[in-house]
């Protein structure tokens, strides 16, 4: 295995740890767009009504971290599929 | 980092589906061009829209106690440009706010201009002119990338400011005050999203430096042997 290789199925570990980390970890943290949406009243003076809101997670919010594992899970299934093409194909080039 | 459903005023969210739209529809039409020119490019398509995809579902904690998520969008801009990251970055949004309540219909335009269209914009320029100067190529990716990544919570800010001017001090003091909100999150995790990218990027140019310079990515003796 080169260098290279190495490097990058690294790379995809981690990226593989942090989305399953992120999604059991406490999301205790406030996320900034909270932060954003709360700093709104301060700076104007009064309170912003949304004016749409948003249809909801399907099957209420205990979903949530399932569907961002799933957004995750596509993309690094895409992503290895793609270096794992290129390996293959390599010699073709 | 995404503006929520319904925050911004109807004129705003109008105003930023205008300025957003021209440059979707140019990302489409460019990405049927390049692919029906070169078979070869659609992995690195997938590629760039992985990255989006992975990248910006890690909500991850930050220094200052919040969390955020990188963007993802630097692979794309490298590659391909911003037009192409814009219709990327639409997908994605369009997952997040119909499946995770993340984002919104609403506040889509303003969300892909930040996310798909200014950070890839200024990220593309960064590296345009890391290769001018003769800057290392996994160098360049990684400024890219990180600069990608704040300059899209910075144009965030900057809508919000627009939309939500301070009472005392208008757009500079919102702008400000958002700007710092975002910023100081972003920091860490737009350094981390830019090792990331390279460090892949690296790998990339190993397996497929021929495509590469195709596109132009790459200076011809860089992807050398």
């Amino acid at each position: 295995m080169n260098r290279s290789l190495r490097l990058a199925t690294a790379v995809v570990l981690v990226l593989g740890l942090a989305a399953v980390a992120a999604l059991l970890a406490d999301r205790a943290a406030t996320g900034t767009d909270d932060q954003a949406a709360k700093q709104i009243g301060n700076l104007t003076g009064e309170a912003y009504e949304p004016w749409a809101q948003a249809p909801g997670v399907p099957g209420g919010e205990r979903n949530a971290p399932l569907l961002f594992g799933v957004q995750a899970g596509a993309g690094l299934t895409v992503l290895l599929g793609c270096l794992w093409y290129w390996r293959e194909h390599r010699s073709e080039a | 980092m995404h503006i929520m459903e319904g925050f911004l005023p109807p004129f705003w969210a109008a105003l930023w589906f205008a300025l957003a739209l021209p440059v979707i529809a140019y990302g489409v039409v460019r990405i049927r061009r390049l692919v029906g020119e070169d078979r070869e490019l659609l992995p690195l398509l997938a590629v760039s829209g992985a990255f989006i995809f992975v990248l910006s579902s890690l909500k991850l904690p930050s220094v200052t106690g919040s969390s955020s998520h990188p963007t993802g969008t630097g692979a794309g801009a490298v590659l391909f440009g911003p037009a192409v990251t814009s219709v990327l970055a639409t997908i994605v949004l369009v997952y997040q706010a119909l499946f995770l309540a993340h984002g919104g219909f609403t506040t889509l335009g303003a969300n892909v201009f930040s996310m798909g269209i200014a950070g890839p914009a200024v990220g593309y320029a960064i590296y345009r002119i890391c290769m001018r100067a003769r800057v290392g190529c996994c160098a360049a990716v990684f400024a890219t990338a990180a600069v990608a990544d704040i300059a899209t919570y910075l144009t965030t800010s900057a809508q919000l400011a627009l939309a939500f001017p301070a009472t005392t001090g208008g757009v500079t003091a919102s702008f400000l005050t958002f700007a710092g909100i975002f910023a100081l999150t972003q920091l860490p995790l737009a350094i981390v999203e830019g090792v990331v990218i390279a460090l892949v990027f690296r790998y990339m140019i190993a397996l497929r430096g021929d495509v590469l310079e195709r596109l132009h990515v790459l200076r011809r003796e860089v992807s050398a042997p």
